[in-house]
């Protein structure tokens, strides 16, 4: 029996890495399109697991506008812009229409500690301490779009500004009590989870075994009695996002010797 | 059942397998017309065909590993069962010992581990085709080798933080493609077609925008995916191992019924809505009555029992899920449940005159 198809097999093997590290390559070189510094409050390690020794960092950020009781900046205009349909009217009997479309692929741009975050603490929800918020990420989102170079143009701030594949959402908002209206809002940023590379876990996997950093100490569903929580991240991690907007992991460093204990 | 060309056996152990059916059906009818007084054989002649029928077999059974017997031929099914589960076992064994020492490897240590596992495999499956005629071993470390190709562009996508693309699917089934058709592989091949059907989802989704991890939810291209699957079961092939074709029909005729459930029933969900809504409802109920019964039809015709089964079963879901569709909201339960009763026994009626159908063919 012949054995080009073994080859073949082979061949696709071959040439599916070459293409993959070829990309991460490409996209690793020449200057990045944005250089961040982000604490533990940003990149949260992910649990540990016995079967999986790898170690990997969480992208964290806030939309203050997700549970506002207004469109805001993510109204139907947005959402028509990233390419919902959005050409019927926003009434009740066209809920149907606006609840069963799919999500859709799209950029969103996440601002470190910038105008935004300084809006959003001088102006919390209501009920919400500046204690609390400060414990939050400060990586606010603030812009999405079809096109990623247009939003860099829009956001050039490399070091503050980071334009990211995501996966928006649209929600049909309407509680009988006002008029309805459309409201957009990102469900998940790409990748969802950092690599750490070997390299670079040791401070990391120095931090003691239960020490947290306190996200949200009013709604930590992790608080464990006899852990106490740390008043101030652990570790600063400096991130790159290269040409394809896909990210690294530049360098890790402790903050201080403020691991709780 | 008689079998059109391109059912044909192609593989040489099947047509070996064939011969000692036929051997074996031929001793069985000798006898029946023997005691029924209708033969008799002159004297010697008997055990000149004995001997004869002997030495087939023997030399079958050394070249071909032929199962002579039904006991021999429950073991190989029982064979084939184990050959899964270990496939599948020793798969999940690869990819949980990887999870469980990649964190301690450096990154091109992790890369070169990652491309060399499925190319040893590779080599690993060669050398278990050459020296085991029956692949059994071939067919598990086939089934491994896909796997950890499977675990190759997942974990390069995690190690470099990649964005999820569509196009692992694309290299997977290529790599499945391959493998099945240099072995002979039905589940890999089933598997590929699947995975190439899935990146043409996926790649339809992705091109209109649609985030294509859910792309799922928009089923619509499986509907000329299903009937190429279906057309490629025709494709003149030289060498085309057993059963191939019958992969591919079945392939796509599920590829083809299964999305019209969920078409026809939630349109307003499922579909990219390229026509208006009451156009697409129409559409997809005609569809969703009339394609399984011209599958029925036409696996009739060309004695393709299987076609006829996977039809027949989503004929009788369509109509179930229609009736409710159609009637849950509008009669009494007690009479809604009747209704579902009756066409279930008229179900089993024509169902079994097509039965009687197919035993006459």
């Amino acid at each position: 029996m012949s054995r080009k198809g073994l080859w073949v097999a082979a061949v696709v093997v071959i040439v599916s890495n070459v293409f993959a590290l070829g990309s991460a390559g490409i996209n690793r070189g020449g200057e990045p399109d944005a250089v961040l510094n982000l604490t533990e409050r940003e990149l949260r390690l992910a649990p540990r697991e016995a079967e999986n020794t790898a170690m990997g960092l969480r992208l964290a950020w806030i939309d203050p506008a997700a549970n506002a009781q207004e469109p805001g900046w993510f109204d139907a205009a947005k959402l028509a812009e990233i390419g919902f349909d959005c050409s019927r009217p926003v009434t009740a009997e066209n809920a149907s229409h606006y609840r069963t479309q799919p999500p859709r692929s799209t950029y969103a741009v996440l601002e470190n500690e910038g105008a935004a975050w300084q809006r959003y603490l001088a102006a919390p929800p209501a009920g919400a301490e500046r204690e609390v918020l400060e414990r939050q990420s400060h990586l606010v989102l603030i812009d999405v779009g079809h096109d990623p170079s247009a939003l860099r143009a829009r956001y050039p701030d490399r070091r503050r500004t980071v334009v990211v594949p995501a996966t928006a959402r649209m929600a049909f908002v309407n509680d009988g009590k006002r008029t309805p209206f459309l409201r957009g809002r990102v469900s998940v940023t790409y990748p969802m989870e950092l690599n750490v590379p070997r390299h670079l876990r040791p401070v990391l996997e120095s931090m003691p075994p239960g020490a947290r950093y306190a996200f949200d100490r009013r709604f930590d569903r992790l608080d464990r009695p006899g852990q106490p929580l740390a008043d101030a991240p652990h570790y600063r991690v400096v991130v790159k996002w290269g040409r394809s907007l896909e990210p690294w992991i530049e360098s890790v460093q402790a903050i201080g010797q403020t691991f709780a204990r | 059942m008689i079998q059109t060309r391109d059912e044909r056996a192609t593989d040489p152990r099947q047509d070996a397998q064939r011969r000692v059916d036929q051997v074996s059906a031929f001793t069985r009818e000798l006898a029946e017309l023997e005691r029924a007084g209708v033969l008799a054989l002159p004297p010697g002649q008997r055990e000149q065909i004995e001997r004869y029928h002997g030495d087939v077999l023997a030399t079958l059974a050394r070249r071909f590993d032929v199962d002579r017997t039904d006991e021999q031929r429950q073991m190989a099914l029982g064979m084939r069962v184990a050959s899964l589960l270990g496939a599948v076992t020793l798969s999940a064994a690869v990819v949980l010992f990887f999870y469980r020492v990649w964190g301690l490897l450096t990154t091109p240590a992790q890369v070169i581990s990652l491309i060399a596992v499925p190319l040893l495999m590779l080599l690993a499956v060669e050398v278990a085709a050459r020296r085991e005629p029956t692949r059994y071993i071939a067919s598990v470390l086939s089934l491994i080798a896909a796997a950890s190709f499977a675990l190759n562009l997942s974990v390069v996508g995690a190690i470099f933080n990649m964005t999820p693309t569509p196009l692992v699917l694309a290299a997977w089934a290529a790599f499945a493609l391959a493998v099945a058709y240099t072995y002979g592989l039905r589940l890999l091949l089933a598997g590929g077609v699947i995975a190439a059907m899935g990146y043409g989802v996926a790649a339809v989704a992705s091109a209109t925008g649609l985030d294509w991890s859910v792309s799922l939810v928009r089923p619509e291209p499986l509907l000329l995916l299903g009937p190429l699957a279906i057309a490629a079961s025709f494709w003149p092939s030289g060498v085309r191992p057993e059963g191939f074709a019958r992969t591919w029909r079945l392939v796509g005729v599920g590829a083809l019924l299964l999305p019209l459930l969920f078409l026809s029933t939630w349109t307003e969900v499922f579909s990219y809505r390229l026509l208006p809504l009451n156009v697409l409802h129409a559409v997809y109920d005609i569809a969703g009555f009339g394609l399984p019964v011209v599958a029925i039809w036409y696996g009739i015709r060309r004695r393709w029992t299987d076609v006829v089964n996977a039809a027949s079963g989503f004929l009788v879901v369509f109509i179930y899920a229609k009736c409710f569709d159609w009637w849950w909201e509008l009669i009494p339960r007690y009479l809604f449940f009747l209704l579902l009763g009756g066409l279930a026994i008229g179900s089993m009626v024509i169902l079994g005159r097509l039965r009687l159908r197919l035993k006459e063919v």
